[in-house]
């Protein structure tokens, strides 16, 4: 008799198992996410150089401390005078309007020298910030060169014009590198209009294939000048 | 303070100005190469199925590296035969410094058809350039060859490929009976030679229709010269010319219609147009020196010739229409036998400076010999229809051969030998 309670839960166990392999039940497949502890990684900000300070630069430090320094003159004395005008204020309330106009306008010309000033400053500002990235330019550019002449000549040193080559064919084409100077790619931009010669181009590129020299190179200049390289091959030793 | 800011900006300006320049230059101009033959892997083309057995890989190899353009990587280099483009490791290629690759495979297309599928692919770009089905009868396999090779040879150096053509020769073997003179008509390489005619009497002068189904040619059979054309795939003849003295150097127009040769019935050598159709004779030339080996310029306007009326032979340009002559060479006291190729620009003629015979290129706009052989007695040139080859005849060990020289002076082969001495090629235009 007190078997009977212990069969009926195990018969309905064992009907509750059977009707969930009647509706093929499943448990639930868990996704789990593996969550990285941190992230290794840095934030790389390519900041500029500082160009080694030119002559106008310290001109124009001078230039500024100067102001600076009248700027504070002025400041204190325009405290002073407020001080001054606001205890005779306080002294002598309702006195003539005269006075009252006097300093307003006075003010109102020295807002108006001040803003003046800035402009100025913030004019300077702007030439100067040009300056530098121009020269910042151009020692890029120096340095640019030399690996360009490192290009031209592997890519000379790999061209082999087909017979129908002829003088003043030119064949322009991007070419992607990655910084390991390795090619990735060979845009053709614009056609010599000969099949075999704009093939002879990309086959030369693709026989570099790696332009070993490239690795040494500065990050942010590569990224400026030769992550994408405009080459244009246009013979000019031919006989005809 | 307002001059010093004003001069300080103006510098700065200049500056800006200046580097504004240096900026702009930014593409790099590639002006030299470095021309060399392209390394070309030829992989044994497949043969699927029970086809005859002829290395056609071989035959390509062959007339790719014959151009001076091309040279073939070894069969025994190969590290794999792919035939399909999924058996193609680029890598290996690339080790083995080849720049392009050919794979294809032969089968059968029903009773004695086959088709041979083939494709080109650069090594480096690792791509298939082309995919090409040729197809003929089991005995026009050296056809399908040579179309391979023309298909290849384009592709690459951007000119049309000249394996397919013929060339036309002349041979004088001694015999038991005598001298025997033959014209022939074989492939470029020198295989398939095929006997267009057999004389006692000296041939000379073989020279094609544009169309290249007929030759002209000069045969002395009857014992005087005679100027015939002969149809190639009948081996039907026609004499042309049967004047008193010299009948000579037959040359056909561009549109076929017309003969240029040269007649001496009115006295001296002198050039003429003869209407195939009616043969009319128009004469050309009227001098009391020797005028003879007429070239056509591409239009068909003009002709180019020899002539020593200037007390040496030099080449000269006559205009048809209007008859007037212009001398065009004037380097070297020899200049003849000239051959012009299609371009209408180069003439490919025998030259001599000093005291041998060579082969220059005369270029007819900047007026410039060049000398593309060195060896002496070298003669006949005949330009190939592409314009990127000629062929002449020389001398080697006192026997007459046929050579093979690029217009770039690249490279020179000598075709196969054979007994006897070979003279006069004369190159046959693209076969349609």
């Amino acid at each position: 008799m007190y078997y009977l309670a212990g069969v009926t839960v195990s018969g309905l166990i064992h009907l509750l198992l059977v009707s969930f392999l009647l509706l093929n039940w499943q448990e639930p497949s868990k996704i789990i996410y593996f969550q990285p502890k941190y992230i290794k990684a840095e934030l790389v900000t390519l900041s500029p150089k500082l160009p080694a300070k030119s002559v106008q630069r310290q001109q124009y430090d001078q230039l500024i401390s100067e102001e600076k320094q009248q700027d504070r003159e002025r400041q204190n004395r325009n405290i002073e005078e407020r001080q001054n005008a606001e205890n005779k204020d306080k002294k002598v309330a309702p006195e003539s309007e005269l006075q009252k106009k006097k300093p307003a306008e006075l003010r109102k010309k020295e807002r108006d020298s001040e803003e003046a000033q800035r402009k100025k400053l913030a004019e300077w500002e702007s030439l100067l910030d040009r300056e530098a990235q121009e020269l910042e330019a151009r020692e890029d550019e120096e340095v640019a060169k030399s690996y360009y002449q490192i290009i031209r000549q592997r890519l000379s040193d790999n061209w082999s014009r087909p017979p129908s080559a002829r003088l003043g064919m030119t064949t322009k084409v991007r070419i992607i590198l990655v910084p390991t100077g390795r090619v990735v790619g060979v845009v053709i931009e614009s056609s010599s209009g000969d099949l075999a010669f704009d093939r002879s181009v990309e086959q030369a590129i693709r026989k570099v294939n790696q332009f070993v020299e490239l690795q040494g190179m500065d990050d942010r200049l590569f990224e400026l000048r030769f992550r994408q390289v405009t080459v244009l091959f246009s013979p000019e030793d031919l006989r005809l | 303070m307002d001059i010093r800011a004003l001069v300080c900006r103006s510098i700065i300006v200049l500056l800006i100005s200046f580097s504004g320049i240096a900026w702009s230059e930014l593409v790099i101009r590639v002006t030299k190469g470095n021309d060399s033959p392209t390394k070309i892997a030829i992989s044994p083309i497949v043969n699927v199925g029970n086809l005859p057995r002829f290395d056609i890989s071989r035959l390509v190899e062959n007339d790719l590296q014959r151009s001076g353009l091309f040279v073939a990587t070894p069969r025994e280099d190969m590290l794999s035969f792919p035939s399909m483009l999924k058996d193609v490791y680029f890598r290996d290629w690339r080790l083995l410094g080849t720049d392009y690759l050919v794979i294809g495979k032969m089968s059968s297309k029903g009773p004695n058809k086959i088709e041979i599928e083939f494709s080109l692919l650069s090594v480096a770009s690792q791509k298939v350039i082309f995919r090409h089905k040729v197809s003929g009868s089991a005995a026009q396999l050296r056809d399908l060859g040579h179309l391979i090779s023309d298909k290849v040879y384009n592709a690459i150096t951007g000119i049309r490929g000249i394996f397919s053509t013929r060339v036309a020769y002349i041979t004088a073997i001694r015999e038991v009976d005598g001298m025997i003179y033959r014209l022939h008509v074989s492939d470029v390489d020198g295989a398939r030679e095929k006997l267009m005619l057999r004389s006692h009497e000296p041939i000379m002068s073989p020279s094609w229709s544009p169309d290249a189904q007929k030759l002209a040619y000069v045969s002395f059979e009857t014992g005087r010269p005679a100027i015939y054309t002969q149809n190639l795939a009948t081996a039907a003849r026609e004499q042309i010319t049967n004047f008193a003295g010299l009948n000579g150097a037959p040359a056909w127009s561009p549109d076929g219609t017309t003969l240029a040769l040269v007649l001496s019935k009115d006295g001296n050598p002198e050039i003429y147009l003869m209407d195939l159709q009616s043969k009319q004779l128009n004469r050309l030339t009227q001098h009391f020196s020797i005028d003879t080996e007429p070239t056509w310029m591409p239009d068909g306007k003009n002709l180019l010739f020899t002539s020593d009326r200037g007390g040496e032979p030099q080449i000269y340009k006559l205009n048809i229409a209007t008859k007037a002559i212009e001398r065009l060479t004037f380097e070297g006291n020899y200049n003849a036998r000239g051959s012009l190729a299609p371009d209408g620009r180069t003439l490919a003629m025998v030259h001599r400076k000093t005291g041998a015979f060579h082969i220059a290129a005369f270029d007819l706009q900047t007026r410039r010999i060049r000398e593309l052989t060195t060896t002496s007695l070298d003669e006949s040139p005949s330009v190939a229809p592409n314009g990127a080859m000629l062929m002449y005849a020389m001398k080697q060990e006192e026997r007459g051969m046929l050579a093979a020289v690029s217009l770039d002076a690249g490279v020179r082969y000598i075709l196969p030998a054979r007994s006897g001495d070979v003279r006069e090629p004369a190159w046959s235009p693209f076969i349609r």
